[in-house]
């Protein structure tokens, strides 16, 4: 029990953060009056209703718990890391080496995610993923990328 | 009348052609393939897919994109029926009565009745669409901008609340979609706001990568790894199993229609769509059943209502979207960036300025279903074949389709720092437990409702008062509060439940 509220207080949190910004953010324009309003009028009063909103949430399963609420655990970490690292892989790649060798990095790395698949597998994946994009998005649908490229 | 068959003309002429008719081909195949898949869903597809529509007329890509969003709603309850796990939200609940049917050796008869179900279900929502659109945009002429603030804020309460999940979370997302909506250059100052030093977010999050980062990272990260093992059985469905028993037929037609009238409905309402429809569709067949006890047992009414609800959701929802420019779910949202990276302004003026669009696109649905009709009876065995496809083949292709797709919007590695950025908001929502849906209604909305608040203040010397005192304004606050009185209502009635229950506990 102790720790869904945990959940719920780190969501409240969450939500008041971003308020906070938004009101942060806000006071670096001008608010403007309510008859013409300024750029900072909006961001600002969104911000107090976030922060509103986020303190509701930090309370509101003090009375609203379900039984469906139960049972929350951080969710493994490998998979989250792997896919994300696998998109950092393409973003650092693609305007260096072309489209074929990142996308296979970034294949090779999200197909880690997947531990039931032995290493052929993935390495056959990632060749063959690369392969078929290049024939769909650079013969097919001739996107302007190149499929290798040299400028590190 | 000579209006109707006129619009109706000029939607022929759009959607008979061969273009046309090829892009719908296109869209409807591509939907029904990624509804069948489990692992992604129509709103990552259609951003996904977004960006090679750029070089075609609005109108085809229109098409197309709407053709994958109800395609996948036919595939979507392949999945639900033969493996238990459902390839789209709003065919989830099709798992309840139909992976039993499976299970019964009528898995069949399960496929047959909700390829029915749908169509019937689509093709209602069409005329209704049809029927409704025209009356609503006319009424929308005498819009000004405290109606469209208003209107908006019905949305978002009804999206926020009337969905799965906490009420109050469901609105702090669209507070956090309206705050990522402000980034980029304000149209009256010219500044930049919450751009936090990237000057290239002038113009805004880029939408494909937003969309992409909270639904279908996250969506691949969860999946992989653990969809592993499924088997589907090589049986060969033949049309002589798919046949239903007249016994079958009796019971269906009425959850058809009512499942089309509940979806009609929810899917007109902004902000709420297929996913509500079909639950409630289902609620509706237990309910009026004369032996409630059939159901979870391979009830083939808890099949077809739910069906023909979502699909004819998916159709309606098309109405708010193209008549006042506001989404009727959240696939609609995409759908409205996509027609602004169109040069197409959604609001009041589509269905007025754009009517070969809006009348084509009607036209489109009726050809598209009828494609829809025979990939899903005759060619039902080629999907199933589909969903033998391992995930770990799968998902690698996904991974790389969602970085192709988000650079390739405009050749941009910042882009694809965006996506990293919302697939990271994406997971934290995910432990935190909020709806990622709300979220991008509010950054689609946000621009729009900052505008008219602003417009409606300036006209009004700004005064507050000006949303209660004009009618049809007032009209739409008077629900939205109602909407959120019932909720806290209904919050309070939980916790007086739970009261009760603990002290029959003797706690």
């Amino acid at each position: 029990m102790s720790r869904i509220k945990a959940v719920d207080i780190l969501a409240g949190g969450f939500v008041v953060l971003i308020g906070v910004l938004a009101i942060v953010e806000s006071t670096s324009f001008d608010m403007g009056t309510s008859r013409r309003i300024g750029p900072g009028y909006f961001p600002f009063y969104v911000g107090v209703l976030m922060v509103l909103l986020g303190l509701v949430i930090a309370v509101e399963n003090l009375w609203t718990r379900t039984a469906s609420d139960f049972g929350w655990s951080l969710p493994p970490m490998r998979s989250p890391f792997l896919i994300l690292a696998a998109v950092a892989a393409f973003a650092v790649m693609i305007e260096r080496f072309g489209m074929f060798p990142s996308i296979f990095v970034a294949v090779f790395l999200g197909s880690l995610a997947d531990t039931n698949t032995s290493i052929w597998q993935k390495l056959t994946i990632s060749v063959a993923v690369p392969a078929v994009c290049v024939a769909i998005f650079k013969y097919g649908l001739s996107l302007n990328v190149d499929v290798i490229r040299w400028r590190p | 009348m000579s209006d109707f068959a006129s619009n109706l003309a000029l939607g022929f002429s759009v959607a008979f052609s061969w273009q046309a008719m090829w892009y719908c081909f296109v869209g409807v195949t591509l939907g029904t393939f990624i509804g069948v898949l489990p692992g992604i869903g129509a709103l990552a597809a259609i951003a996904l897919l977004l960006p090679l529509t750029f070089g075609m007329e609005p109108a085809h890509a229109l098409i197309m994109l709407a053709g994958i969003y109800y395609g996948s709603n036919y595939g979507g309850s392949t999945a639900s029926i033969l493996l238990n796990l459902p390839g789209t939200p709003s065919s989830a609940v099709t798992c309840i009565e139909g992976y039993p049917m499976s299970q019964q050796g009528r898995a069949g008869v399960a496929l047959f009745m909700t390829a029915i179900a749908s169509f019937i279900g689509s093709i209602c929502g069409m005329l209704i669409m049809a029927i409704f659109s025209p009356p609503i945009a006319a009424l929308a002429f005498s819009f000004s901008a405290p109606e469209f603030f208003s209107l908006m804020v019905l949305g978002m309460v009804a999206a926020s609340t009337l969905a799965s999940g906490s009420p109050i979370k469901g609105l702090a997302m669209i507070g956090l979609g309206l705050i990522l909506g402000m980034v980029g250059r304000d149209l009256y100052s010219g500044l930049l706001r919450f751009s936090y030093g990237v000057d290239q977010l002038y113009e805004g999050l880029p939408l494909v990568a937003v969309a992409l980062g909270i639904f279908g990272l996250p969506e691949v990260i969860k999946n992989a790894g653990q969809i592993t093992g499924r088997t589907v059985e090589a049986r060969s469905i033949s049309f002589a199993s798919m046949w239903p028993t007249r016994d079958d037929w009796r019971r269906s037609w009425g959850a058809m229609f009512r499942g089309t009238g509940l979806g009609s409905f929810f899917g007109a309402l902004p902000g709420t769509g297929g996913l509500l429809a079909s639950f409630m569709s289902y609620a509706t067949e237990r309910r009026v059943a004369k032996d409630p006890s059939r159901f979870g047992k391979g009830a083939i009414e808890g099949i077809a209502g739910p069906e023909a609800a979502n699909n004819a959701a998916v159709q309606t929802a098309f109405i708010p979207t193209l008549t006042l420019g506001i989404p009727g779910d959240i696939v609609m949202a995409i759908m409205l960036g996509a027609l602004t990276i169109h040069g197409i302004q959604p609001g009041v003026s589509v269905i007025n300025n754009h009517p070969d669009l809006f009348w084509g696109l009607l036209v489109s649905f009726l050809f598209g279903n009828l494609m829809l009709l025979i990939l899903n009876i005759p060619l039902i065995g080629l999907w199933v074949r589909i969903l033998a496809i391992p995930y770990w083949v799968l998902y690698p292709f996904i991974i790389a389709f969602i970085c192709i797709g988000v650079y390739s919007v405009s050749n941009s590695v910042v882009d694809l720092y965006v996506l990293m950025f919302f697939g990271v908001l994406g997971i934290l929502m995910n432990i935190l437990r909020f709806e990622p849906a709300p979220l991008v209604l509010g950054l689609i909305l946000g621009p729009m409702l900052e505008e008219n608040l602003r417009r409606s203040l300036t006209l009004y010397r700004g005064s507050y008062t000006v949303f209660l005192t004009r009618p049809i304004s007032a009209l739409f606050i008077g629900i939205a509060v109602l909407i959120l009185a019932w909720t806290i209502y209904g919050m309070f009635r939980a916790r007086a439940r739970r009261r009760a229950a603990l002290a029959a506990g003797g706690e």
